[in-house]
Formats: structure tokens, C-alpha cells, sequence
């Protein structure tokens, strides 16, 4: 990663630990119920198998 | 065409990162003048099956953590707007690496715009992205004529992902666009 890229990764870390005045944010507020993909995984085992495909990809391309 | 230039993105007014809620919000100035405030949100799937995917996006803000996602603005930079995203998960991505975002593309649209991004900013996302479609597919039963279905008699859909596959056009969208931190 170039150095001014990663400078603004750090940039924005450090923001992100600052104490925010007057904001405060509850987590999850909007989530949605559902999207296009929760709608093919219906089991334990279709996510499995989903996330066991996502890290075949990952290795392969490494 | 959306160019993503992670070097060129716009200031954050304030930023939130951890696994739970990721927030960060900044300013878009506006083809009719004005800027528009705009809030980047990265949260958790929805379904808890999938603990490590989160879902990314963006708009303009609605209450403390919400974002309208479905008006339509002009911004006078859509790329510098689309590049302060990328910019925010791909740091979300260093705090968190063993996550993957998603972009849910059930929506054309959206899929068009996704897709084309994926496509248009191929090597400037590859520097730092493994990127990831998802198609949907169903099971062709032993008797070569009906198909795997759920007890309504829809089709059974499943998830198949692959590494993006640059060849195919905006005319073959995939239903689920996913990036995560390279290796």
C-alpha cells in the first residue's frame, strides 16, 4: 500500500477515535431485515458452504 | 463512468469504526450549487448467518445512523463521492480484516452501477480489493425437467461466487457484488 494511502487510513483511524461533541449513534438502527443474498442463504449450511466458497476464492487468488 | 481514485476523496467531517457500526459522513457539493451532506454506513449483514459480511452504504444521512438511499442527487464528483466510500471500508477492511463488504444488486440499478464501477476501476480497486460476484442458481432435478423448488413452488435459488469476472458485461450483471482487503 503507497504511503499516501495508508496515511489516510491512519487520517481516518484517528478520527474515528476522537470524541464525538454532540453525536451520539445508537448501532443498528436501520437494518434491514433482509436483502438479495439472506434470501439464498436459508440454512446454517448454506452459509457455510457460502463463506467456505468466499475463502476458496480468496485463496486462489493469493 | 465512476472513477475511484482512493488518493482523491473528499474530507470526513467525523468517523466511527468498529465491528458493530461503522459511521462517517462528509460533503458533496452539488451540479445545482449547493453541498449535500452524505453518510457512509457499514453494518452487519442482516443475516446472522453470515457473521463476517457487512453491507456498505451510502446517502444522505436520516435520523443518527440511517441513510436515505433512494433520492436522487447530482453530485458535481459521483467518482470523488464513490471514492470516499471505498476510502472508508477500505480502512473498515485493515481494522477488520477476516470481513468482506457487499453490495446487494437485486436492484438493476444498482447492479449496473456496481458492476460498472468493479469494471471501470479494475486496477485502482485491485490494488487493495479481491472483488466478487455472486450469481444465483437453481438445481435442474434427475428427471431433466423441474427444478429444485422451495415448498411454494418457487424456484430454490443458491448462492454461487466467484472472483469477478471482468469479461462479462453490464448486460450480464451478477445479483451480489462483494470486495474484501487483498491479501
Amino acid at each position: 500500500m503507497n504511503s499516501h494511502v495508508q496515511g489516510k487510513i491512519d487520517d481516518i483511524k484517528k478520527l474515528a477515535a476522537r470524541p464525538k461533541a454532540g453525536h451520539v449513534v445508537s448501532s443498528g438502527t436501520k437494518r434491514q431485515s433482509t436483502d438479495g443474498l439472506s434470501m439464498a442463504i436459508r440454512t446454517q449450511k448454506d452459509a457455510d458452504t457460502f463463506m467456505t466458497e468466499l475463502k476458496a476464492i480468496r485463496k486462489k487468488a493469493s | 463512468m465512476i472513477t475511484v481514485n482512493i488518493e482523491r476523496t473528499y474530507d470526513l467531517l467525523w468517523g466511527e469504526i468498529s465491528d458493530k457500526l461503522s459511521i462517517t459522513e462528509f460533503k458533496s457539493p452539488q451540479v445545482v450549487g449547493d453541498t449535500v451532506l452524505m453518510r457512509v454506513v457499514i453494518e452487519p449483514h442482516p443475516d446472522p448467518l453470515l457473521p463476517n459480511v457487512y453491507n456498505l452504504a451510502i446517502g444522505p444521512p436520516i435520523g443518527d445512523s440511517a441513510i436515505d438511499d433512494n433520492v436522487r442527487l447530482r453530485h458535481v464528483d459521483s467518482g470523488r463521492v464513490f471514492s470516499t466510500a471505498i476510502l472508508f471500508a477500505l480502512t473498515f477492511l485493515t481494522e477488520f480484516p477476516e470481513t468482506i463488504i457487499g453490495l446487494d444488486g437485486t436492484d438493476d440499478l444498482r447492479a449496473t452501477l456496481y458492476h460498472s464501477m468493479f469494471i471501470a476501476n479494475r486496477e485502482s480497486m485491485g490494488e487493495y480489493f479481491e472483488t466478487i460476484g455472486v450469481d444465483w442458481y437453481v438445481k435442474l432435478l434427475r428427471n431433466q425437467i423441474d427444478i429444485e423448488r422451495n415448498n411454494d413452488g418457487t424456484p430454490f435459488f443458491k448462492p454461487r461466487p466467484e472472483a469477478f469476472d471482468y469479461s462479462r458485461t453490464r448486460h450480464d450483471l451478477y445479483r451480489y457484488y462483494m470486495f474484501e482487503l487483498k491479501n
